[in-house]
C-alpha cells in the first residue's frame, strides 16, 4: 500500500482513506464473509473495521503494519457480529449464496457436503473460525496468524487443530454417507 | 479405486466459494460515516501515568474486598434488555492502540469515555469498545444495545482466559432528587422491567471505584450470570455490568470478583 496514501489518510484526508478502502475492501470483505457466512453481517464487520481504522490511524506507528492491523480489527468486528447473532437469535441464519458459485471445475461440492460443512462451521467459535479462514483461505502461516491476532503460536496451533478436526469430521461423515457408509 | 479423501482440499474449495467483492453500498456507507467520525488525537493516557493509576486503583480494590458487607435481598432485575431479532445499531468501534511490533508483549491500553467521564484500563489491544450513540433516557432501563451504552467486548479477562463482556451507562441525577432516591427508583424500574426473569442472587455487597463507594449485586438472566456495580459521581448515576458470554466454554468463578477487578481498572474523571 502506498505510504503516501497512508500518511495523507493519517492526517485526516478522507479521499486518501477512501482510496485505502477501495484498495483493501474486497480482501477484507472476502475474509469477513468466510468467517461470518453472511453477506450482510460481513458488510457490517468491514464497515466497523474501516471506521475504527479511520479513528485510530493517527496512532499507527508503522505503516507496513496497516494490513495486519486491519485484519485484526476485522476479525474482532466479526467476533462482535457473531456474539450479537448468537445472543439474539435462537437458530442459525439462512446463508444466502446469491453471489457465490464454485470456483474450480474439478471440485464441485455436493449440496449435502456444503450443508454439512456449513453446519459444522457454524458450530465453531468465532476464534476458531478466524484461525481457520486465515490459514486455509488467506494462506497465512501459524506465525503470521499469531502476529495478526496477537495470540501465542501455541494458541493458534490449538485453535487450528480443533477447528480442522471438527471440519474434517464433518467432511468424513459426509463422505461416508455418499459411499453408503462404506468409507 | 477410490482416491483418499483430501479434507484440506475440500475445506479450501468450500472456503473459496462465496463473494469476494465489497458491495458499493458498503463503500458508500463507510465514506458517509467518515464525515461524522473524528480521528482520535492522543487521548490515551501516557503509559507511566496509566500504570500509576492502575497501581493506585488496584490497592483500592483490595481494600474493597476486605470491607464487603452483606446487604439485603431485594427483588431486582437490572439485567440486559435484549430485543430478539433486533438489528445491530450502527456503531463506532473504539479500538485500542494499533499493534506496534510483532514481538512486543501485549501492552495495556486505556479507553477514555468523555461523555461518561471515566477511563478504563484494558489488558491489551485486542479489545473493542462500541459506543452506542445517544443518551440513557430517564426512567428507562438499558441493555447492551441501548442508547448511551459503552459496550466492551473481551477476548479474554484480566484474571482468566475466557470471554465476557462489560457494559456501562450513566445518566444525570435530577436536581430535585438524591442518588439514594434515584437508586431506589432504578431498582423498582428493574423489577418492573424484568421481574422474575432475572433472578437476584443476594445479598448486595459494597465495593469501591476510584475511591468512591459502589453497590454490588449479582443476578442470573436466562442462565447467564451477571454482576452489576452502581455508583454516583459528579452528579451522575452509573451502572457497570459484567456478564458471561452464553457460549463461552469457560465460566468465571465469580462474576462479582471479576467485576471488582474491573472496577479497580476504572478512573473517574472530574467533569466540572
Amino acid at each position: 500500500m502506498d505510504p503516501n496514501l497512508i500518511d495523507r489518510a493519517r492526517r485526516g484526508d478522507k479521499e486518501a482513506f477512501t482510496a485505502l478502502v477501495l484498495g483493501l475492501g474486497d480482501r477484507l470483505y472476502s475474509v469477513a464473509y468466510r468467517i461470518l457466512r453472511d453477506a450482510g453481517r460481513a458488510e457490517d464487520a468491514v464497515q466497523q473495521a474501516f471506521l475504527t481504522a479511520w479513528r485510530e490511524l493517527p496512532r499507527l506507528r508503522d505503516d507496513s503494519r496497516l494490513e495486519a492491523w486491519l485484519h485484526k480489527l476485522l476479525v474482532h468486528a466479526c467476533y462482535a457480529e457473531i456474539r450479537q447473532t448468537r445472543r439474539w437469535q435462537s437458530g442459525l441464519r439462512l446463508v444466502t449464496n446469491e453471489d457465490s458459485g464454485p470456483t474450480t471445475d474439478d471440485a464441485q461440492l455436493s449440496v449435502a457436503r456444503r450443508d454439512e460443512l456449513e453446519r459444522a462451521f457454524h458450530r465453531l467459535s468465532g476464534e476458531q473460525r478466524a484461525v481457520l479462514v486465515l490459514y486455509h483461505y488467506l494462506g497465512f502461516s501459524g506465525a503470521e496468524i499469531a502476529d495478526v491476532l496477537g495470540l501465542s503460536p501455541g494458541t493458534v496451533r490449538s485453535r487450528l487443530h480443533h477447528a480442522r478436526q471438527h471440519m474434517r469430521a464433518a467432511i468424513e461423515a459426509d463422505s461416508r454417507i455418499a459411499t453408503g457408509g462404506l468409507a | 479405486m477410490t482416491r483418499p479423501l483430501d479434507a484440506d482440499r475440500v475445506l479450501e474449495d468450500w472456503l473459496a466459494e462465496g463473494p469476494s467483492r465489497l458491495p458499493d453500498r458498503a463503500i458508500d456507507g463507510i465514506v458517509r460515516q467518515l464525515q461524522d467520525t473524528p480521528q482520535r488525537g492522543s487521548r490515551w493516557i501516557p503509559r507511566r501515568d496509566r500504570m500509576n493509576r492502575l497501581f493506585l486503583s488496584v490497592g483500592g480494590a483490595a481494600a474493597a474486598l476486605l470491607v464487603a458487607v452483606v446487604g439485603f435481598v431485594h427483588l431486582y432485575g437490572g439485567g440486559p434488555a435484549p430485543v430478539p431479532g433486533e438489528s445491530p445499531t450502527p456503531v463506532t468501534i473504539d479500538s485500542p492502540e494499533p499493534s506496534p511490533e510483532p514481538s512486543e508483549a501485549p501492552e495495556p491500553v486505556t479507553f477514555t469515555s468523555e461523555r461518561h467521564g471515566y477511563s478504563i484500563l484494558l489488558p491489551d489491544d485486542g479489545w473493542i469498545v462500541i459506543e452506542r450513540p445517544g443518551e440513557w433516557a430517564p426512567d428507562t432501563m438499558f441493555g447492551q444495545e441501548s442508547p448511551g451504552v459503552d459496550y466492551i467486548l473481551a477476548p479474554g479477562g484480566p484474571i482468566g482466559d475466557y470471554r465476557h463482556e462489560l457494559f456501562l451507562n450513566s445518566q444525570p441525577i435530577p436536581e430535585e432528587s438524591t442518588y439514594e432516591d434515584w437508586l431506589a427508583d432504578y431498582d423498582l424500574r428493574g423489577g418492573r422491567t424484568f421481574g422474575y426473569e432475572c433472578r437476584l442472587q443476594p445479598p448486595y455487597a459494597a465495593g469501591t471505584v476510584d475511591g468512591r463507594p459502589v453497590r454490588l449485586s449479582n443476578f442470573v438472566c436466562g442462565g447467564q450470570r451477571w454482576a452489576e456495580a452502581m455508583w454516583e459521581h459528579a452528579g451522575r448515576a452509573y451502572s457497570l455490568r459484567f456478564g458471561e458470554i452464553f457460549d463461552s466454554p469457560i465460566r468465571a468463578e465469580s462474576p462479582q470478583a471479576e467485576l471488582e477487578v474491573w472496577l479497580s481498572r476504572i478512573t473517574l474523571e472530574d467533569q466540572e
